[in-house]
């Protein structure tokens, strides 16, 4: 009675009842593989929550104090405001140990369903038209994600995340011409300047997560106006969409899907220690602990800075200094490759049409090769930034693990990729309805025999 | 078949490479006349061949005479099992000491006579350590081999000019089940490829400090029912894939359909 | 309190609790789906029970492992709550709704462009006032653009010196000025020119040398008293502190991208993405036995950039 007057109270006034009906009736898609992007949603949700906890108490300033807190081995020194902060919020604050490793953890979580998140709309081809606007926004919220964890990991002015400050800084450093100049408006001098965590701070929690929220209502907007992309298959055409309505059955098991993310997050957040600040200790300019790396998501970044070989460019008078290449260029290469991706396409394969409907990774065996060659690169990469961690456990010189994967990342990616081309292509010609169903003999020849028709 | 003999002839080059040689050394004309008893005794049976009979050095280990870290280094190398080791090629391991606590004090003594007025036995009195200090020079002066966390880290070969230089197995040995003595005696000795910390610039107060700091650092696992291993970010990283995305992948599995069913219920 | 206590208190609470409420409301038995809405209960009581147990625990002190534990249960049961109550007792279709394969209405589509065009050319017929709206807009970014300087100090001459001058002592991250008597072979020391602790750039290396191992560059042979070296701890690669010394080979390893740099050879790097030395400080040891810089680094310290090489 309560919910039929207050509806008809807003109605009369913004005459939403129209929109409203055709909401709760719309149809989606219920495969699992869709599941992911709502998945790095979520896990949203829990960092702005768990974020708004941590900001009541952390105080994002590098005066610098005398700790009194609860950690033994910190009483008696001189630490910044900001690292203070966190060990009280660690120590002193009644669940803010959880709140913090859930916030850290669910960090970890976003990115890495955001990367499975493309990953499937790659090998799918749901970038296709018309969907390259939304392509590009979730490449653009990647990004923003990336750079937010990075800004988060980096406030807390501990040793570890010190160091990678000053890896970031002397990137900014090394590029040509302008390199000097970005690094001192960036940090504010040279490098450790005073204000860089105050900057940090409010990029991290207010202009960047601003911008996130802003693009994830434009992701979402565009999907529920474009409406979701479906396997083919069981009367599924580019003109219709198979699925449940939204409400009740798909809002229901969507927020079940919510308290699932949540609860796995402060699962981890709870038991397994994540970021122990405490015994990486408040940054000073002089200490460094290793092994160190950055949190996963730029360990290909870590990786490509350890296995570029010790080469720079000098002409004239001017230094492209080493880091340049494997920490501007390569990640301007990649990330523009990805932007460009529908375009290039279709501008190979000629297709122009629109498509509602997915392809299989094996409909596309070139697609599918390319991509797996891409991501075997991203991930000798992503080993390279635990070279000396490799070394230490196989009880090696750390020179001969890089050199193995140095050759490793030339390698690796293109006999994945033909492997990858050689297993869709049978798969394909044999029309097999699994993988596992398709006939060894179309393996020994991936190339003979006629296409099937496609079924659609 | 003919196809796997490659992979067989990688796996046993790449065994080969991991276990390296493992026969127990025989010195020529040396026999073992019944059980040593004096330090001297036990010194002539199974140091002597490489390091002299009179401590020298031979070409198959370095001088034992005149080496101002000893005889503290040579109780480190004793107690923590690194000597004897059965090959002069033998890579330098923490293991189970080969000789009673006894026996190491007497051959320690001996070797002691090789080099008088070298670096006594230090005598750490971790109570009086401050820990806060201890902390401080720990992140100052160790961490950055050992990690600030205690598990150890790897070395780089670089150039090693002989050998005898690159025992370690390239790893950097953690802390984690380090003694306070073996602690005092690392730092005051320099063992292997590890820097030497003299008293000149650590007094011994520093040294019990930092001992005091690397026990009670080493047993705080305050963020949860594991510290995945004190490794940091990369098993992090990991359980944030396995187990964070792996349990979330379970359960969209569970919420969603399949491409061949219509619903699992 | 200890977490056992804690963690048995806060569960004992919510388990009773939970049971109060179960003997109050039976699960209902004449429903056609009764396995469906009692299986769904269930997971709605354990999450009810996990809450209460975390509020207990909370208000004893709170304890993280067991907050992350009765989180997740009382996260988790309402996630199984919800999801089995969506695929067990609501419609789960297949609806099938129609779409359109694109969104183009040609004429729809005609009407808007004819409805801009329409503007554009009223503003148009203008040319000279939008030339200088357009120098306006424009003179107005450009001012706009200076508040950015006001970001950062001008490099100048920062990158190219340190701290470093003729005289000044070598002092260790405490302050204490140090004497070349203290440092055994094969010890290693940062250092600070005295008065500048807080100087990043200025962070340098003292390692002493065995005797007949460090072979310096001609012109710099008393650079080295008594055999020890001093050298930027700054790596030439990406600025981390070149912290690990490898006595037995007397080089220098950085943690973060594992360059190797070679004592013996001036710290030339032998490994590694480095691609420069570190640069060497011109040491003496003055009258009452401490170890002083002759001057400042004969190059620019730490990570290159553009123009380093204009010191």
């Amino acid at each position: 009675m309560v919910i039929k007057r207050s509806v008809e109270w807003v109605d009369e006034r913004v005459g939403v009842s129209g929109f409203t009906h055709d909401t709760l009736n719309k149809v989606f898609p219920d495969h699992w593989s869709f599941l992911f992007g709502e998945i790095a949603l979520y896990a949203f949700v829990v960092l702005v929550a768990t974020g708004i906890f941590l900001a009541m108490f952390f105080n994002p300033s590098l005066a610098t104090k005398i700790y009194h807190g609860a950690y033994a081995p910190m009483r008696g020194v001189r630490v910044s405001a900001a690292y203070g902060s966190a060990l009280d919020l660690s120590f002193s604050v009644r669940a803010g140990l959880v709140m913090r490793q859930t916030h850290h953890w669910a960090a970890l979580v976003f990115i890495a369903a955001i990367v499975v998140h493309l990953c499937r709309i790659f090998f799918t081809g749901a970038f296709r038209k018309p969907r390259e606007i939304n392509w590009w926004v979730g490449l653009t919220l990647l990004i923003l994600a990336l750079f937010n964890g990075f800004t988060g990991y980096s406030l807390l002015d501990d040793l570890l995340s010190g160091t990678g400050l000053r890896i970031a800084y002397s990137i900014a450093l090394s590029i040509p011409f302008l390199g000097t100049w970005m690094a001192f408006l960036l940090f504010g001098g040279e490098f450790p300047s005073d204000q860089i965590i105050s900057r940090l701070f409010f990029t991290h929690v207010f202009i960047v997560p601003l911008l996130i929220i802003a693009l994830i209502s434009v992701h979402l907007a565009l999907i529920w106006r474009q409406k979701h992309t479906q396997f083919p298959g069981g009367g599924r055409t580019d003109r219709n969409v198979h699925g449940i309505r939204f409400w009740p059955s798909y809002a229901t098991e969507s927020v079940g899907l919510f308290f699932g993310v949540a609860s796995v997050l402060t699962l981890l957040g709870g038991l397994a220690q994540i970021n122990p600040i405490w015994l990486y200790g408040p940054f000073r300019v002089a200490n460094v602990t290793g092994p160190a790396q950055p949190d996963w998501y730029l360990g290909w970044l870590e990786g490509a800075l350890r296995m570029f070989p010790a080469w720079e460019v000098r002409i004239g008078g001017v230094v492209i200094p080493n880091p340049f290449f494997p920490a501007v260029l390569l990640p301007g290469i990649t990330f523009m490759m990805l932007y460009a991706w529908p375009l290039l396409e279709r501008r190979f394969t000629g297709d122009y049409a629109a498509h509602h409907l997915l392809e299989r990774p094996h409909d596309r065996p070139v697609r599918t090769a390319l991509g797996v060659a891409a991501l075997a690169f991203y991930v000798v990469l992503f080993l390279a930034g635990s070279n000396d961690l490799i070394a230490k456990w196989f009880g090696m010189p750390v020179e001969t693990v890089t050199w193995v994967l140095r050759i490793g990342v030339i390698v690796v990616p293109v006999v994945a990729g033909y492997v990858m081309y050689w297993l869709m292509s049978a798969y394909r010609r044999s029309g097999a309805s699994q993988f596992t169903k398709v006939p060894l003999a179309y393996f020994r020849h991936p190339r003979r025999g006629p296409l099937p028709r496609a079924r659609i | 078949m003919r196809r796997l003999a490659p992979l067989g002839l990688i796996a046993l080059v790449a065994c080969g490479f991991f276990t390296g040689h493992t026969r127990r050394y025989l010195p020529p004309g040396i026999q073992a006349v019944g059980r040593p008893v004096s330090g001297q005794e036990w010194f002539q049976r199974d140091c002597a061949f490489c390091h002299g009979n009179q401590g020298q050095g031979t070409p198959n280990g370095p001088a034992l005479a005149g080496v101002d870290q000893l005889p503290a280094l040579t109780d480190f190398m004793l107690r923590t099992g690194r000597m004897p080791i059965a090959d002069p090629k033998d890579v330098v391991r923490r293991g189970p000491p080969a000789y009673s606590s006894d026996v190491i004090s007497k051959i320690v003594a001996y070797v002691g006579t090789f080099n008088e007025g070298g670096t006594a036995l230090p005598e750490p009195d971790v109570a009086a350590g401050n820990l806060a200090n201890g902390q401080e020079l720990f992140q100052a002066n160790c961490a950055a081999c050992h990690s600030a966390t205690g598990i150890g880290g790897t070395l780089a070969e670089g150039k090693a000019v002989s050998a005898s230089e690159n025992r370690t197995g390239f790893q950097i040995p953690g802390l984690l089940k380090s003694t306070p003595q073996e602690i005092a005696e690392a730092m005051r000795g320099g063992p292997g490829t590890m820097p030497v910390f003299p008293k000149t610039t650590f007094s011994d107060a520093d040294v019990n400090s930092i001992i005091r700091y690397v026990l009670y650092m080493r047993t705080q696992n305050r963020g949860g029912a594991t510290d995945l291993g004190r490794v940091g970010p990369v098993a992090e990283g990991a359980a944030a894939w396995i187990v964070g995305l792996g349990l979330l992948m379970f359960l969209a599995r569970w919420i969603g359909r399949t491409m061949h069913e219509k619903k699992a219920h | 309190m200890g977490r056992a206590r804690k963690l048995l208190i806060g569960i004992g609470t919510g388990v009773a609790v939970a049971l109060a409420m179960l003997t109050r409301r039976h699960m209902p038995e004449e429903h056609a789906r009764r396995g469906s809405v009692a299986a769904i209960g269930w997971a709605f009581l354990l999450s009810f029970g996990a809450s209460v147990s975390l509020t207990v625990i909370y208000a004893l002190g709170g304890q993280p492992q067991a907050e992350g534990a009765m989180l997740f249960v009382a996260l988790g049961g309402l996630s199984v709550g919800l999801v089995l109550w969506s695929h067990l007792l609501m419609p789960q279709g297949i609806y099938v709704e129609e779409r359109k394969l694109t969104f183009d209405e040609p004429e729809e589509m005609e009407e808007a462009e004819e409805a801009f065009v329409e503007g554009a050319e009223q503003i148009g017929r203008r040319s000279f006032l939008g030339k200088m709206l357009a120098a306006a807009v424009g003179a107005l970014g450009i001012a706009f653009l200076f508040p950015i300087r006001s970001l950062g100090k001008a490099p100048g001459r920062a990158l190219f010196q340190t701290a470093w001058k003729a005289g000044a002592r070598a002092v260790t991250e405490d302050g204490l000025p140090v004497r070349a008597a203290s440092l055994l072979e094969n010890s290693v020391l940062t250092v600070f020119p005295e008065g500048h602790t807080d100087a990043a750039d200025s962070q340098t290396l003292l390692i002493k040398t065995p005797p007949g191992v460090f072979h310096p560059r001609s012109g710099r042979e008393d650079w080295s008293p008594d055999d020890i070296v001093g050298f930027s701890k700054i790596c030439t690669h990406a600025g981390c502190p070149v912290g690990l010394y490898q006595a037995a080979t007397s080089q220098l390893f950085c943690p973060c991208h594992q360059s190797v740099f070679s004592v013996p050879e001036g710290c030339k790097p032998i490994n590694g993405p480095a691609t420069r030395a570190l640069p060497q400080l011109p040491l003496a040891i003055d009258g009452d036995g401490f170890v002083i810089a002759q001057s400042d680094f004969p190059e620019p310290v730490g990570p290159e950039f553009w123009n380093f090489g204009r010191h």
